[in-house]
């Protein structure tokens, strides 16, 4: 199979690392796509610290857990597990990182395969091939089917 | 769209099932269903399935249909995740700066 990259995105954004960490995680629900969420008008939240969930609550209270914090390092890195329709043992992993550039911040995010996703990026990009259809599989489920 | 085609496609397990097995080689239906708790003509129905998205693609030799995975719909709804992020990150970017703190001097 043709190998097909990860997904990587990254902005720069203008305050300080410290700042943007905070609001990339306690203000989730402020910034997640309304478009890309299971319930109308739903809640997100990003608990602080490794094993904090990442979950959506409807406005009736239903809770979709949609993974969790695996590594917790204000204000450089976070990353969450995104579980729904992978494996148990292998979830899509996003790392988002926060390095400090003047004035400003640049913000990265690189969205990968979590069977692959060793601590050290660079060594998950080497081996990194054919995995798109679990990490696609996982977006799938969460979004196509949500009684998943 | 063919990026919600593969979407929807893969949000089934045994779909993704037969996308694990064909991204370790090519395989014929009979080989798919040997390794699948699904019978024969399921399978069948499942790459119909996969091949709209252009997830697999299949090749005849002699009698037997070969089938093989297409990059083609990986690349597409690969593009939808990235749509995600673009989106998402210039929602956050907004926001960070709207609520940054006043400047205070460098430590």
């Amino acid at each position: 199979m043709t190998p097909i990259a990860p997904v990587r995105q990254e902005v720069r954004v203008r305050c300080r690392p410290d700042h943007a960490f905070a609001v990339f995680t306690s203000r989730v629900d402020a910034w997640w796509p309304p478009s890309h969420r299971r319930f109308p008008a739903s809640t997100l939240s990003l608990g602080a610290g490794v094993g904090g969930p990442l979950v959506e609550t409807s406005t009736t209270g239903e809770v979709h857990r949609l993974g969790e914090v695996v590594r917790w390092e204000p204000p450089e890195l976070v990353c969450f597990s995104w579980r729904l329709g992978a494996p148990p043992s292998a979830p899509t992993l996003a790392f988002v990182r926060f390095q400090a550039e003047g004035e400003h911040t640049r913000v990265r995010v690189e969205h990968v395969e979590g069977a692959h996703a060793l601590p050290d990026w660079a060594h998950t990009a080497t081996i990194f091939h054919r995995s798109w259809g679990h990490v696609l599989a996982a977006f799938a489920a969460h979004l196509q089917h949500p009684e998943s | 769209m063919s990026a919600a085609l593969a979407l929807d496609a893969l949000g089934q397990p045994t779909r993704r099932e037969i996308v694990a097995l064909l991204a370790e080689r090519p395989r014929t239906v009979g080989e798919l269903a040997g390794g699948l708790p699904v019978s024969r003509p399921a399978v069948s129905q499942h790459l119909r399935v996969l091949e709209a998205a252009r997830l697999v693609a299949h090749h005849r030799d002699g009698t037997r249909r070969v089938y093989r995975i297409d990059p083609t719909g990986f690349v597409s709804a690969r593009g939808w995740l990235e749509q995600f992020w673009i989106t998402a990150l210039e929602r956050f970017v907004e926001l960070a700066e709207q609520t940054a703190p006043p400047e205070e001097p460098a430590p």
